[in-house]
C-alpha cells in the first residue's frame, strides 16, 4: 500500500471548490433554461422543458454522489493523518516482519540466558562488565518488543481504516444516466 | 397575435447556456483530473473499487455535458426554424398583397 496524505489533502481542498463550481454552473444553466420557457411556448417546448426538469434532478443527485465520495476521502485523511504524511508498506509482508521481530527477540533471549548461566563469583571486575552487557541486551529486547507492539497496533489500525473505507465505498452507488433524445422537440 | 417564440430573448438565453455549458466542460475536466489524482495517491486494496467509481462518475459527467449540448442544439434549431417560417409567412403575405 502507498498513501500520500499531503497530496490527497491538497486535492480534497480543490475538490471542495470544484463541487461548488459544479453546483453553481448547473443551477445557472437550468435557471436560464427555466427563463427560456417563458419565451418559447408550443407543443414541443412543453416536452423540452419537462425533459430539462427531469435532468436537473438527475444532476442534483450526481452532485450528492460526488459529495459522498468526498466524505470517504475526508475520512481516510482524518484517519491516516494520525499515522503520518506518507505511508508505504507491503501488507503481504506483515507476517514475515512480525516473525523476524520474534526471531530477534528470541535470539536476544538466548543470549541473556547465556549471561545468566555464567558463574561470575570469581571475577568481580569482569562481573560488572558482563552484567552491564546483559542489561544492555535486556534493554534492546524491551525496545524490540515495544517496536513490534507498535507495528502490530499500526497495522491493525490500518486494517480497520481500510475495512471502514470498503464499507463506505460499498454504500455509494452512481446512478446510471441515459442520454436523452431531444431531437423530437424541434 | 401573440408570438410563440421571443427571438431576442431565446437568442440571449442560448448564448448564456453556451457560456455555462463551456464552464461546465472545464469544471468536469478538472473534476476528472482531481479524482484521478486522489486515486493515484491512494494505493490500497480499495483502489479498484475507487477506480470503478471514478470511471462511472467520469462517464456520467460526459453524458451530462452531451445532454446540455443537445439542449443548445434544440434551442438553436428551434430559433432557426422559427425565423425561416416567419420569412416564409411574410413572403406569402407579400405575394397575396
Amino acid at each position: 500500500m502507498k498513501i500520500n496524505i499531503m497530496i490527497i489533502k491538497s486535492e480534497i481542498l480543490k475538490l471542495n471548490t470544484l463541487i461548488d463550481e459544479y453546483e453553481n454552473n448547473y443551477l445557472n444553466l437550468y435557471n436560464e433554461i427555466k427563463k427560456a420557457s417563458s419565451y418559447w411556448q408550443d407543443g414541443n417546448s412543453i416536452n423540452f422543458f419537462n425533459d430539462a426538469d427531469y435532468y436537473k434532478l438527475k444532476i442534483q443527485l450526481n452532485v450528492e454522489e460526488i459529495k459522498q465520495l468526498k466524505e470517504v476521502y475526508n475520512y481516510l485523511i482524518n484517519k491516516y493523518s494520525q499515522i503520518g504524511n506518507k505511508i508505504t508498506f507491503n501488507l503481504n509482508s506483515r507476517t514475515y516482519l512480525i516473525n523476524s521481530f520474534n526471531s530477534y527477540i528470541n535470539q536476544i533471549d538466548e543470549i541473556i540466558k547465556l549471561y545468566n548461566n555464567l558463574d561470575l563469583s570469581f571475577c568481580s571486575y569482569e562481573r560488572q562488565k558482563l552484567i552491564n552487557q546483559r542489561n544492555q541486551f535486556k534493554s534492546i529486547k524491551n525496545s524490540l518488543i515495544k517496536i513490534k507492539k507498535n507495528i502490530i497496533n499500526k497495522l491493525e489500525y490500518i486494517e480497520e481504516i481500510e475495512k471502514e473505507i470498503n464499507l463506505k465505498l460499498s454504500k455509494i452507488s452512481i446512478e446510471l444516466l441515459k442520454e436523452n433524445n431531444v431531437s423530437n422537440y424541434i | 397575435m401573440k408570438s410563440i417564440l421571443n427571438e431576442s430573448e431565446i437568442e440571449s438565453s442560448i448564448k448564456k447556456i453556451i457560456f455555462y455549458k463551456n464552464q461546465e466542460q472545464i469544471n468536469f475536466d478538472a473534476l476528472s483530473d482531481n479524482l484521478n489524482e486522489i486515486n493515484y495517491n491512494y494505493d490500497t486494496n480499495n483502489s479498484e473499487k475507487l477506480y470503478d467509481l471514478y470511471l462511472e462518475l467520469s462517464n456520467k459527467l460526459n453524458i451530462i455535458n452531451k445532454i446540455h449540448t443537445k439542449y443548445i442544439d434544440v434551442l438553436d434549431k428551434t430559433l432557426l426554424k422559427y425565423r425561416e417560417n416567419k420569412t416564409t409567412v411574410a413572403n406569402i403575405f407579400d405575394d397575396i398583397i
